[in-house]
């Protein structure tokens, strides 16, 4: 039966609609009319720039920049995809040993920010780095690590897990059944890898080739530690937005740019899914094959991959109690002066703290009244593809539109541009599609029927939502908490465009650090980061498994 | 007094019209069925009922006050979902308090309450349990004891037994409908099973895409359909179209297509007997159990005597199942009609020899068994 026009008898309590009002003027305020505003200033600046016209090579360096970017996305998401491909049919289908561990292991770059690796990846393979070392003695001269190369290894270490986790989701959602089909009809393994497995991952590789791509376009980390003379649009944004001698056009115009070019980029991949959309459901388990040398192959691949993306964190560990680690296999001597110096500025980890305090709770409660609307509201789902946008737009063009947008703005007479609240805005903007997908996935899974039956009970639609609703989402609600904080900590694009005097976090400091060469002291920040973050996830962890233990 | 009182209810999502203008009554302490098709607007009627779906335009009555502006909160209802929705965070006991908490209810009155329901759909010891551990079959009960606990003037029910294996289907429809004749309720409820609303409604609405069909007790609907699609819709039937071509001693002949029937105007066809005329279109119904079929005697075989009359002769078991207490299939006429038939097999003999595919069988069908009518709305 048709529900779409679910809403009880059509009608919004006023309670609701209060709450709805306040969440969509909070996206309006800070998404849409900046966006919309960056647009036609930025279109004010190319075709209004009678006074001060654009410079004859302006286009050329356009394209070149767009093209950097997108060569860059590319031979990332290839990469990303060949590596995660191969391991992700491996460690699902042959049984592979202690695969569990080893993905756990491989989670952690998923709650590392992506400069991190970035600028571990000089610890080891720069001009004095131990693997740069390592390789001169097998007689081996590495490249310069400054530049497409570096980016291309950092970005892709960075992105193989996301890839791996939607490639291995994937796999687990095609029912043995259809194996077992094709080897009555005597198939072999690797005919039914290469008929059937990856054609039904179509849609997974789509999916994850579009989010490492998308997170590579985005990456502000990677070309500001790593990128030499490699100029994507991104870095370009950033340098001509904090440099006085920058064209302050050109971050507007490549901004307006790039917002145009990802939701493209959205539009033709979401047609792209609907063409390869499969959906299957099944209560019966994956097929798993035996088969010895296949197992060992998989066995020694992940564990070759997973030292691969762990030694750059042992870098850091070892840097951060570093003196000196220069053209020498360990440091020459340890020390705590580095966390000792880090411990001086800890107003950057207050100032972490806080942010934590204040974003979270903002994009956890946003993100439910958007789930709670999409859910029971089919009417205004439309939104939903507004709320999604801050996750296709790159952090420095959400920095640079809220700046933009905000900056003459006074309010009580204090400028806007100069307190916290707009990085705040930002931030909150950026991470909020983050919060609502765990967040909508638990609405998924009820059943709408309760809100009414509980509706029909004497309930408010409110009352229903805290007595019925909510227990459901609790757990869902555990770990939108976790993947927010997570990644409220690590932001960098955003805040790294709309920080004011005073407000350096622990990321800006790690990358103000990394930029000033203060390499040991940027670990040690960083080994601090990442402890943080893992607690945090520890304890949400801890919290979510308990609850789910309730229920079953 | 009739308790629910629908008048020219109009409902449409965008430009489909799910229930279209549609008028029924349902007295007070009746237990009355929607039934129809997927599809055919039930659904969207009982969730108007409910206040779940503002109605386009027309009136819904309870009790003589309209409430089409109600919120489902103050419409003294009580609805079992069709997938029960059971708070799953909740135990049975708090699942049935839901209602009298919203009231805020004195805890003694919850308590006291919630077992007298826990008793009547027989779940009492099952207080302390969680959802995920009952079946489906108990999570109904928990669903109706929660819809009824509100103590509402109307109860609804969505499907209620299309999600229960088919011996529970049967067990826990005879329970819904003592329960409800013990409480005297008024019930609504939607169904795509004809067999589940003649078994316990008093009063079905047959509706098809948005429109009511008919309405009447179950046997005016099985035995006195208004149109082919009722006839065909509520227990089985072959329904053949034709012109009437003679009227003679309160008989009609129904000239279809390949054979002419002979069809009694003096018995259930009776009402009829005023508006039948020559040259009218019409729609026989003939039930397949109604249908006398017997193996063709030995001083036949061979002889086939083809009969102006489809109404008996010789015909061809084209499909045949056996089902134990009765045998089922379809016979080939000459004529080029296949026909539904059902033989009920009243004795031992009969119930060991079975008819078998293929077999050349004698037929017949007595013109009093033939239902006629005028009103044609196409079959689906």
């Amino acid at each position: 039966m048709t529900r779409s026009s679910h809403r009880i008898n059509g009608r919004t309590s006023a309670d609701v609609a209060l709450i709805y009002g306040i969440a969509i003027a909070f996206v309006t305020l800070f998404l849409v009319y900046p966006i919309i505003n960056l647009l036609v200033s930025s279109a004010v600046a190319v075709f209004k720039s009678a006074s001060k016209p654009l410079p004859d090579h302006f286009l050329g360096y356009m394209f070149k920049v767009t093209w950097n970017t997108f060569y860059l996305a590319f031979l990332t998401t290839f990469f990303s995809l060949a590596i995660a491909l191969p391991l992700s049919i491996l460690i699902t289908k042959f049984k592979v040993k202690s695969s569990n561990i080893w993905l756990s292991l491989l989670t952690i770059p998923l709650i590392t920010p992506a400069f991190i690796s970035s600028f571990s990846v000089i610890i080891l393979l720069g001009r004095t780095g131990v693997l740069t070392k390592a390789l001169k003695l097998l007689g081996i001269q590495f490249p310069s690590i400054y530049g497409l190369l570096g980016l291309v290894i950092t970005q892709t270490l960075h992105t193989i897990p996301y890839s791996l986790l939607v490639l291995i989701a994937g796999l687990k959602t095609i029912p043995r059944h259809i194996e077992e089909a094709a080897q009555s009809m005597g198939a072999s393994i690797t005919r039914i890898i290469f008929t059937l497995l990856i054609p039904s991952l179509y849609p997974h590789i789509l999916m994850a080739g579009i989010m490492v791509f998308l997170t590579s376009i985005g990456d502000i980390g990677g070309p500001l530690i790593i990128g030499g003379n490699y100029k994507v649009i991104s870095m370009e944004i950033y340098s001509n937005f904090v440099s006085y001698l920058g064209d302050e056009r050109i971050p507007l115009i490549f901004s307006a740019w790039l917002i145009l070019l990802s939701i493209l980029l959205m539009i033709g991949v979401n047609k792209l899914m609907q063409l390869t959309n499969v959906k299957t459901k099944f209560r019966i388990g994956i097929m798993e094959y035996d088969n010895r040398k296949a197992r060992l192959l998989g066995t020694f691949f992940i564990a070759i991959i997973s030292i691969l993306l762990l030694l750059p964190y042992v870098a850091i560990i070892i840097q951060s109690f570093a003196v000196r680690w220069n053209n020498t296999w360990l440091p020459s001597a340890f020390t705590l002066d580095n966390y000792r110096k880090v411990a001086r500025e800890s107003s950057a980890i207050l100032k972490t703290l806080i942010l934590l305090g204040t974003v979270t709770p903002i994009i956890v409660i946003l993100g439910i009244i958007f789930g709670q609307m999409y859910k029971t509201r089919p009417g205004m789902r439309w939104l939903s593809y507004i709320t999604l946008l801050p996750f296709i737009l790159p952090g420095v063009v959400i920095g640079v539109s809220i700046l933009q947008g905000y900056s003459t703005v006074k309010l009580f007479g204090l400028s806007l541009s100069g307190s916290v609240i707009l990085m705040i805005a930002a931030i909150a903007i950026r991470r909020l599609p983050i919060v609502l997908k765990p967040i909508e996935a638990g609405f998924a899974k009820i059943d709408i029927g309760q809100e009414e039956a509980a509706v029909s009970l004497g309930a408010s639609e409110l009352k229903a939502f805290l007595t019925v609703i909510f227990p459901q989402i609790r757990i869902s609600v555990y770990s939108a908490i976790v993947i927010g904080m997570v990644k409220v900590v690590t932001e960098l694009a955003s805040s790294l465009i709309i920080y004011p005097p005073g407000w350096r976090n622990m990321s800006l400091y790690v990358a103000y650090y990394v930029a000033e060469g203060f390499i040991s002291q940027a670990s040690a920040m960083a080994v601090i980061m990442i402890i943080l973050v893992g607690i945090g996830t520890a304890i949400s962890n801890n919290l979510s498994s308990k609850e789910n233990k309730k229920y079953v | 007094m009739s308790d629910i009182v629908v008048e020219n209810l109009v409902k449409q999502f965008g430009s489909t019209t799910a229930v279209d203008q549609l008028n029924l009554e349902i007295k007070k302490g009746e237990m009355a069925a929607l039934l129809g098709p997927s599809g055919c607007g039930k659904t969207t009627l009982l969730r108007m009922l409910a206040g779940f779906e503002a109605p386009s335009s027309g009136t819904i009555r309870v009790n003589g006050k309209i409430v089409n502006d109600l919120p489902p909160q103050q419409r003294k209802i009580g609805i079992v979902f069709q997938d029960y929705a059971i708070f799953p965070t909740m135990t049975v006991f708090d699942n049935i308090a839901y209602g009298l908490r919203m009231k805020k209810a004195s805890k003694d009155e919850i308590d006291r309450s919630v077992m007298e329901y826990l008793g009547l759909v027989g779940l009492v010891g099952y207080e302390k349990r969680m959802p995920s551990q009952l079946s489906g079959g108990q999570q109904q009960r928990v669903a109706l004891a929660r819809a009824l606990i509100t103590k509402p003037e109307v109860l609804l029910l969505d499907e209620p037994l299309s999600n229960l294996d088919a011996a529970l289907r049967l067990r826990i429809r005879k329970e819904i409908r003592k329960i409800q004749q013990k409480l005297g309720i008024t019930a609504v409820f939607v169904t795509h099973d004809q067999e589940e609303a003649l078994s316990i409604a008093d009063r079905i609405f047959v509706m098809r895409r948005g429109k009511l069909m008919q309405a009447g007790t179950p046997t005016e609907i099985y035995t006195k359909p208004q149109n082919d699609f009722v006839a065909d819709f509520i227990g089985k039937s072959n329904i053949l179209y034709g012109k009437v071509v003679n009227i003679q001693n309160s008989s009609a002949f129904v000239q279809t297509k390949g054979a002419d029937f002979e069809v009694s105007l003096a018995e259930h066809n009776e009402n009829m007997r005023a508006s039948v005329a020559l040259n009218k279109d019409v729609w026989i119904s003939i039930r397949p159990h109604l249908i006398q079929i017997k193996p063709k005697s030995a001083k036949q075989e061979g002889k086939s005597s083809i009969s102006s009359s489809g109404n008996r002769g010789c015909a061809k078991l084209s499909y045949v199942e056996y089902l134990g207490n009765y045998t089922k299939g379809e016979i080939h006429l000459p004529a080029g009609i296949d026909l539904e038939f059902e033989q009920y097999h009243l004795d031992a003999e009969q119930q060991t020899q079975p008819l078998l595919r293929g077999q050349e069988v004698e037929y017949e069908i007595k013109p009093g068994n033939i239902y006629l009518g005028l009103d044609i709305k196409g079959i689906e």
